[in-house]
């Protein structure tokens, strides 16, 4: 092996030699004479090295990759143990959020992963982004940055950052059923009532109680069916004064006690707590459901929603059949919350050298260029793209028989180019995605803009809190979405379900009120 | 004098078996690098892992792991669920294999047996994934079984997510895999009875219920022992492959086991390895007096135990 | 046992075998039915008798993908050397073990000892990187040495058998070492094949090590992968390529087709397995 790096090093410095004799601008932009190879873990690995834009910034960067792959089923476990075990691939991605930013904190002061060199100046654009990102300063932990958050490019247009997620619903059906409002607002009343007749009069003909009312992404339950309405999902709000555990509040279960009647009513789809994230959506697709509760994030909504659907059902028009539905909360006002500008986070291994990390910041900082946005874009400059004299841009895309530009990459490689910098903005942009689908999302990011809107401002506060008490304890008490899920299925009614909340809550008290303490002391005294 | 008399004989009847401890080299040797070099994690038990101080160099915490699962419900939940879904598969899963042998030992028509075995048997080769797979597809509340139930008229009954349910399903699909496995033993000592035996019973004029009273029970009713005393040595374990791959959020109360609350501490987010041990080495001792009482208990009872 | 007449009894016997029959066959048969229908016959009634319509289009994007096809390579390695290891083991261990050695009841203990506790996730996993075992087929292989349980039922079965021939090979001069491999083995053969079949078994489901510490697609065993399609068969479902979009599937349809094609080489196999050990072992219990 070593043999072989010597040999590659040999013909590669006689080049740069014969190179730099013959001008100077090849060797300037040939400096990287040593290849490194990097493992990383991936989803799709196999489509990602098929990709010509990987092979592009392969040869470009001169660096290989080795793919550990990871998938929604094994990744938990997968980054988890080798983080825990010292056996990190030299790039891993993981997500930190809400909830599990404590994590982060912990591992993070043990040593787990390599923090990143200042970035001023040599790494100009990846400083740009930064400065971008609003939970920047939280990423530090004794002023070292131990993690490369997957910035959001979508969100310095939005603020506050409100989110795309939204009901989506069945337009013919609710014209048949006689419910439709053309202004696509509901209340929540209006809502269960549409469920409740797809359900009962079953416009799309699946037989008798076979068409599902309402059922969401699976990883949003059960906060879509009634929790962020009511409640809105912080852990710790703060209420009069003093931070409170939210699951303990009148109107956390007030929240529950609309879902368990939702669930009851059979508005709410009965495998749903069960239900993977794509099980909903599968049912949408195939016209067994009315109401749909997804993020419409444009290519995503696009590609694994609309156009799956046009295929399983010929006879639909996508585009005026499917529309977003604004709700409002059972408060009768309409709600929002605000996210985070990031999505996940990329981590690098303490085991890698110095020039190792400095050459996939390098290959970082070009993904964060105009020039790589259009690489994980639209693709190779002069081959799927090219400049204008006046800085437009030419696509070089195929075209359909309708002349319409068809994307040439597999959607599913995106992964790999989303390492540095998460390029959502552009589906707006995207030419081979239809106008209406973009007007949509636009539609529901301005709808959750109005005035009307209640947006709850995202608590960074509290959800980036790094005190020890907090980053240790947080986790023991983060299993209320199960217990939701059970006291919603297996009460046989409210008292019941009341009853089964109180205990659980009873259960976390010992460790709640550490945290609280600790919150408390902290947060409010500066 | 006496005492290096009875060395030296050691030595002697040691050197005699020299051969059999060379044997003995690769099973020995596979267990000390796979099961006992990693036996020094059990501190981890009574401390906080911290990753850059590596498991020797963690903090010492005493008693806390212990003290924390012993306050913690969902320990406790677990607990219970493993043995109660374990003493369930022990006396409703572990008798039907034995009476499906007798009845097939029973059944007259030789290839219509054998073809029922190949049935009965085939389960027993797929994994838990597979068998999952066919569950949810089967019992799901759009499966096959509801879809029967409505066209007959009857209400659905939601099987994956019932808790008066769940157990029986583990102990049903558990019975549909392995039970006509099982068998395979119990026949195997059954036709391993002296024919002549069934012969001289028959001249006597004793009928099927006799035969099977005073000739077939004794004949397997030592594979029974052995294998009733591994079924109890596994009580703990109550088959993390099979509950893993059925179980979910709204049965956690009726079906979250031992082996399955570890995996989730360990695994889920922000893991704690120092209550994880604990509880792998709480729930080893248990699983170890277990074992040890049922093999006692053979042993009274004249069997030879596997001790 | 002459003929005897078909009685009462005997038809009760035959209905409840039947009825027992029925109950495991029809879940596979339901599991290949959803697997060969399109999504509309599913979806009116996934109760069914008799295909209405019949598509291999879940079969197509399956197979397409080649995770299927390496994961059976993959785990037919593991199966073969697999096995042949642990009986190497399981033999060696139980036959030393039957014989009254000193220092037997400790290592009966030690053996014992690991079935209760372990070290634990986090040294387990650093002892497989330390030794080279990461993403490295062996690791579906070496670390189950043998299973205690059947090292058990070896021990009990080598320990009834006669003890004439062993003592007069001992006499001829024998070792213990060609005692084993020329008398003792031969005589146990039906034991040996239907432990080689239940580690076969074990091996051939094998996908919990492959999860943890196989980092290539192309080693995944073949559990594994199935288990990642029955989690979620949207990587079949999904993507803007024609390739993947102008086939009609559904993910039940996918899921069974993944269930039924890696069922598929066992149901193969089955029927010289199965004559094997069920004549094999009876065989041999009567004989001992």
């Amino acid at each position: 092996m070593r043999k072989r790096y010597l040999a590659i090093l040999l013909i590669m410095s006689v080049f740069l030699i014969w190179g730099s004799g013959s001008g100077a601008v090849l060797a300037s932009q040939n400096n990287y004479d040593k290849q490194y190879t990097y493992t990383v873990s991936m989803m799709n690995p196999e489509i990602v090295k098929q990709d010509p834009r990987y092979k592009y910034l392969k040869d470009k960067f001169n660096v290989d990759f080795k793919f550990r792959p990871v998938n929604w089923s094994n990744w938990n476990e997968k980054v988890r143990i080798w983080t825990a075990s010292g056996d990190m691939p030299d790039i891993m991605w993981m997500g930190f959020n809400d909830s599990n930013f404590s994590e982060y904190v912990n591992w993070a002061s043990q040593g787990a992963y390599k923090p990143l060199p200042k970035l001023k100046g040599k790494y100009p654009h990846l400083y740009q982004l930064r400065q971008k990102l609003k939970t920047d300063d939280y990423w530090e932990i004794d002023g070292k940055l131990y993690a490369w958050p997957i910035y959001m490019n979508s969100a310095a247009w939005r603020n506050p950052i409100v989110s795309t997620f939204s009901f989506i619903y069945r337009v013919d059906w609710a014209k048949a059923v006689g419910l439709y409002h053309a202004d696509n607002n509901y209340s929540w009343q209006e809502m269960k009532e549409m469920a409740l007749a797809f359900k009962q009069q079953d416009p799309g003909e699946n037989g008798k109680d076979k068409t599902i009312g309402i059922a969401g992404i699976g990883w949003t339950w059960p906060w879509f069916a009634g929790l962020i309405q009511t409640h809105q999902s912080n852990d710790f709000p703060l209420k009069n004064g003093k931070y409170v555990w939210g699951p303990a509040q009148p109107e956390y279960l007030a929240g529950i006690k609309e879902i368990k009647s939702l669930y009851d009513q059979g508005i709410l789809w009965e495998d749903q707590p069960i239900a993977n994230n794509n099980a909903a959506r599968n049912k949408f697709i195939a016209g067994e459901l009315g109401i749909y509760y997804t993020n419409v994030n444009v290519g995503d909504y696009y590609n694994n929603v609309l156009v799956p659907m046009q295929q399983a059902q010929p006879d639909l028009d996508i585009f005026k059949d499917i529309e977003p539905m604004y709700v409002a909360s059972p408060r009768g006002n309409f709600f929002d919350q605000e996210v985070v500008d990031y999505w996940s986070a990329t981590l690098f291994s303490p085991e890698m050298s110095d020039d190792k990390l400095a050459r996939w910041l390098e290959l970082s900082d070009y993904m964060a260029s105009q020039e790589g946005m259009h690489l994980a874009t639209i693709g190779i400059k002069d081959k799927n793209y090219r400049l204008k004299d006046n800085g437009e841009i030419e696509l070089l895309w195929p075209e359909d028989e309708n002349g319409k530009p068809v994307n040439p990459f597999d959607s599913r490689a995106i992964r790999f180019f989303e390492l540095t910098t998460m390029h959502d903005k552009f589906a707006l942009n995207d030419p081979s995605v239809p106008e209406e689908v973009k007007a949509d999302v636009k539609g529901i990011l301005r709808r959750h803009l109005k005035d009307d809107v209640n947006v709850l401002a995202y608590p960074y506060q509290v959800n980036w809190f790094n005190g020890s008490t907090y980053t240790r304890y947080v986790s023991r008490i983060a299993d209320t979405n199960a217990e939701i899920s059970e006291a919603v299925v297996s009460s046989q009614n409210m008292a019941e379900l009341e009853a089964s909340w109180q205990e659980y809550l009873k259960s976390k008290e010992t460790t709640v009120n550490k945290i609280l303490k600790e919150i408390n002391q902290q947060l409010l005294e500066k | 004098m006496k005492k290096k008399l009875s060395r030296t004989g050691l030595i002697e009847q040691m050197l005699n078996y020299k051969y059999i401890y060379l044997m003995l080299v690769p099973g020995l040797l596979f267990l000390l690098t796979f099961k006992y070099l990693p036996m020094y994690g059990i501190q981890l038990a009574f401390k906080r892992y911290m990753l850059n101080k590596g498991i020797t160099g963690s903090p010492w915490v005493g008693l806390e792991n212990f003290r924390y699962i012993w306050t913690e419900p969902a320990f406790w939940r677990a607990f219970k669920n493993t043995i109660i879904i374990s003493l369930m598969k022990l006396g409703l899963g572990f008798p039907i294999g034995i009476i499906l042998a007798l009845l097939i030992n029973e059944l007259r028509i030789k290839k219509y047996k054998r073809f029922l075995q190949t049935i009965y048997t085939f389960p027993h080769f797929l994994s838990w994934v597979i068998v999952s797979g066919i569950v949810f597809n089967f019992l799901g509340n759009t499966g096959a079984f509801n879809s029967f139930l409505q066209t007959i008229g009857m209400h659905k009954i939601n099987f994956l997510m019932n808790k008066s349910i769940f157990r029986y399903l583990l102990v049903y699909s558990e019975v549909w895999k392995e039970a006509g496995w099982s068998t395979i033993l119990y026949l195997a000592a059954i036709a391993g009875i002296d024919p002549t035996l069934y012969e001289a019973a028959t001249v006597d004029g004793a009928n099927r219920w006799y035969k099977i009273k005073y000739i077939t029970w004794p004949g397997i009713q030592n594979i029974v022992v052995i294998m009733f005393i591994m079924t109890v040595g596994t009580i703990m374990v109550a088959g993390f492959n099979q509950v893993f791959n059925l179980y979910n959020e709204v049965v956690y109360d009726v079906g979250d086991i031992i082996s399955t609350y570890v995996y989730r501490i360990s695994f889920q987010q922000a893991p704690d390895y120092g209550v994880s041990t604990a509880v792998g080495l709480f729930n080893g001792l248990i699983n170890f007096i277990l074992l040890m009482l049922a093999n006692a208990f053979a042993k009274r009872f004249g069997n030879s135990g596997i001790i | 046992m002459k003929k005897r007449k078909f009685n009462f009894v005997d038809l009760i016997i035959l209905i409840i075998l039947t009825i027992f029959g029925l109950a495991v066959l029809y879940p596979f048969y339901n599991a290949i039915l959803v697997s060969i229908v399109p999504q509309h016959v599913y979806a009116a009634s996934p109760f069914m008798l008799w295909p209405d319509e019949i598509t291999f289009n879940s079969y197509k994007k399956v197979l397409s993908d080649p995770a299927i096809l390496n994961g059976l390579k993959t785990t037919l390695i593991v199966t073969i050397l697999g096995t042949a290891y642990n009986m190497i083991l399981t033999i060696l261990t139980a036959y030393a073990l039957t014989k009254e050695i000193p220092g037997r009841k400790l290592i009966n203990y030690l053996i014992l000892f690991t079935m209760f506790f372990s070290g634990g996730l986090i040294p387990y996993y650093l002892l497989i990187k330390n030794i080279g075992l990461i993403n490295n087929i062996l690791v579906m292989i070496l670390p189950m040495g043998f299973n205690i349980m059947y090292m058990i039922v070896m021990r009990s079965f080598f320990s009834q058998l006669p003890t004439a021939l062993e003592e007069s090979a001992k006499i001829d001069g024998a070792n213990d070492i060609t005692i084993l491999f020329k008398i003792i083995l031969p005589l146990s053969l039906p034991i040996i094949a239907t432990l080689s079949l239940y580690y076969g078994v074990n091996r051939w489901n094998e996908w919990y090590h492959g999860m943890l510490f196989v980092n290539s697609t192309e080693l995944m065993p073949l559990q594994l992968v199935l288990r990642n399609i029955v989690q979620d068969a949207n990587k079949f479902l999904q993507g803007n390529t024609a390739a993947v979009a102008n086939v009609k599937t559904f993910s039940e349809g996918i899921k069974m087709a993944s269930v039924v094609a890696t069922m598929f080489p066992i149901m193969l196999l089955y029927p010289f397995l199965q004559r094997y050990f069920l004549t094999g072992l009876t065989l041999g219990a009567v004989k001992s």
